[in-house]
């Protein structure tokens, strides 16, 4: 019973130890890709949170609250492209070792190599990102092409609209980290 | 000569000609739906008319109210005739039937009128790099400038027919033939002002040319050589120069673009949108220039609110005849609450000739059924005078649209 209880407080305390960083405000996720000629699509979702163990930090879209506009193109990039209901995240994750953090007041851009989880693949990406830090709350912005190929999702194509395998995807978030 | 000269009616039976609304299906609002460009879904790259297999299954899936079924559920098929008449994907057809009812009441008389707007069977071909459109239909009275027969009524109208080439992964365009006039909005009111003081609606100004259009991500853009509408019998009135927009897209939701028109003519036809303006200095002047430059945008506010605006300068120059420096402005919101069910209010002014006009609309447009349309306008509209005054107009205008 003691040995229990003792579990019981190290599992409530992970909480407490992810807690280094955590969103504040209305994060948003969002994809955006392209078709033929100007056509183009935006996915976009404010489901997003952040898991930071202090070695690496995950970035968490929940991809079932991606909306592109069109409820029936949603129900097909979940159902068809997505899987959403066996792959529900996408998942970037970033060695805190390989971040830049800025000083107060400052702002910082680069590029970090992460890893990225994605319809049950994963694979090594680099995270163009930006990071505004106000003492301990730092605004949030990244971006990681991919193809979508690299993570076996079939190419999207809809009476004659194919849609370009490169996609960009963005998040932006406001994060106090200490 | 004689057709240009049936141009020029009586203001009661113009103002009911000017009123009537809208003469095919171009839906800028569609911005809405994230939709920027106009090539996904048009098989012209800007925008209007003949619908490509994916405009097709859009139509079905974005514009009509679906009485309880979820827009997931919708299961859209490309053929015609509700599916029942599979098209391959290369071929395209369409429809267009538009019949109105029109009352215009002016210094307290009231004019009723039944208008066939548009019965037009359009094919086209997207097939590859190739692509072409045509649009052949009747008219009982009016469109002239697209009439192929030439009679004073019952003519056979062809507004578009042209062959075009497309490369760059669909970016680049070649058109050559008769096509509508790149410039501002392609909305569906071809007789506000924007459109008929410019005479760049899709009702009845499109002209023979030539079109480079880029419809890139971001950036659309068509520049058009115009060598005149040769359904004009006397060429001394066809009009050559250029037409063209440029317009960028800052994001899904927001459109800013840039137009310019010059034509000139051997001879002037009735240039002035403001039928009150009885004597035109322009009309059989000669040396015509005609210039409109402007700005146009599109706004998805937020939910199920669409702004759409524009404003031309107008300029207008003949040999013997005072340069005429006017404008033109247009600002409509479309708030579509429920699927298919549009508010619209829209606000328009216009100076020409030194005489400033506006116009304010009230608009239901409700999209009932698939390819069914019914649609109620009503136009309160203040026509300047020349010398002072104004002549005040109120039209109401009952259209059903079908669309295929």
């Amino acid at each position: 019973m003691p040995r229990r209880l003792s579990l019981l407080a190290v599992l409530a305390a992970v909480p407490l130890l992810s807690a280094a960083t955590q969103v504040n405000g209305e994060p948003s996720a969002s994809f955006r890709g392209r078709g033929p000629g100007g056509f183009s699509l935006e996915g976009k979702t404010h489901q997003l949170r952040v898991e930071d163990d202090g070695k690496v930090l995950k970035v968490i879209v929940p991809l079932s609250g991606l909306q592109t506009g069109i409820s029936l193109r949603d129900r097909h990039m979940r159902e068809r492209y997505l899987e959403v209901e066996n792959y529900p995240d996408a998942v970037l994750s970033l060695p805190w070792s390989a971040v830049k953090l800025p000083e107060d007041g400052r702002a910082v851009e680069a590029t970090a190599p992460g890893t990225m989880a994605l319809h049950g693949k994963t694979h090594d990406v680099q995270v163009r990102y930006r990071l505004a830090r106000s003492g301990s709350t730092y605004q949030v912005s990244g971006t990681v092409p991919l193809d979508i190929r690299d993570y076996g999702i079939d190419i999207p194509s809809y009476f004659g609209v194919t849609v370009q395998p490169e996609i960009e995807t963005s998040t932006t978030f406001a994060a106090e980290h200490t | 000569m004689s057709r240009i000269r049936g141009l020029g009616p009586a203001p009661i039976v113009a103002v009911a000609v000017l009123l009537s609304a809208g003469s095919a299906h171009a839906y800028p609002w569609m911005i809405r739906h994230g939709y920027t460009n106009c090539s996904s879904c048009h098989v012209d790259p800007s925008g209007f008319g003949l619908l490509n297999e994916y405009g097709r299954a859009q139509q079905q899936i974005l514009l009509p109210t679906l009485w309880g079924k979820a827009p997931d559920e919708v299961q859209p098929t490309t053929g015609i005739l509700y599916g029942a008449i599979p098209l391959p994907s290369w071929l395209n057809v369409g429809v267009s039937l538009r019949g109105a009812v029109l009352s215009t009441t002016t210094s307290g008389k009231t004019d009723w009128r039944d208008i066939l707007m548009i019965a037009d069977l359009r094919a086209g071909i997207t097939a590859g790099p190739f692509l072409a459109s045509v649009s052949v239909g009747y008219l009982p009275v009016g469109g002239q400038l697209a009439a192929v027969t030439h009679q004073l009524r019952d003519n056979l109208v062809m507004r578009e027919h042209w062959l075009g080439l497309r490369v760059d992964d669909q970016k680049l365009y070649f058109i050559l033939g008769r096509t509508n006039l790149p410039f501002g909005l392609r909305n569906v009111e071809h007789n506000a002002f924007v459109r008929s003081a410019t005479r760049t609606d899709t009702n009845s100004a499109q002209q023979y040319g030539g079109q480079v259009v880029w419809d890139g991500p971001g950036v659309r853009a068509a520049l058009m050589g115009i060598a005149g509408n040769f359904l004009i019998q006397d060429a001394a009135y066809r009009e050559h120069g250029y037409s063209g927009y440029v317009e960028a897209a800052f994001s899904h939701s927001f459109t800013l673009g840039l137009s310019s028109l010059l034509t000139n003519a051997d001879k002037g036809t009735r240039s002035f949108a403001n039928p009150y303006v009885f004597a035109d200095p322009f009309f059989n002047a000669s040396d015509v220039w005609r210039q409109a430059h402007g700005l146009f945008s599109r706004w998805h506010v937020g939910g199920p609110w669409v702004l759409m605006a524009e404003a031309d300068l107008l300029v207008q120059s003949a040999s013997s005849v005072s340069t005429d420096w006017g404008g033109t402005g247009f600002l409509q919101a479309d708030v579509e609450p429920l699927q298919g069910l549009h508010f619209i209010v829209t606000g328009e002014g216009l100076r020409q000739n030194a005489v400033n006009s506006a116009s304010a609309w009230f608009s239901v447009s409700w999209f009932f059924f698939t390819y069914c349309e019914a649609r109620v306008d009503t136009v309160f509209t203040e026509f300047g005078v020349p010398g002072g005054g104004h002549q005040s107009s109120v039209s109401v205008l009952g259209q059903l649209h079908f669309s295929m």
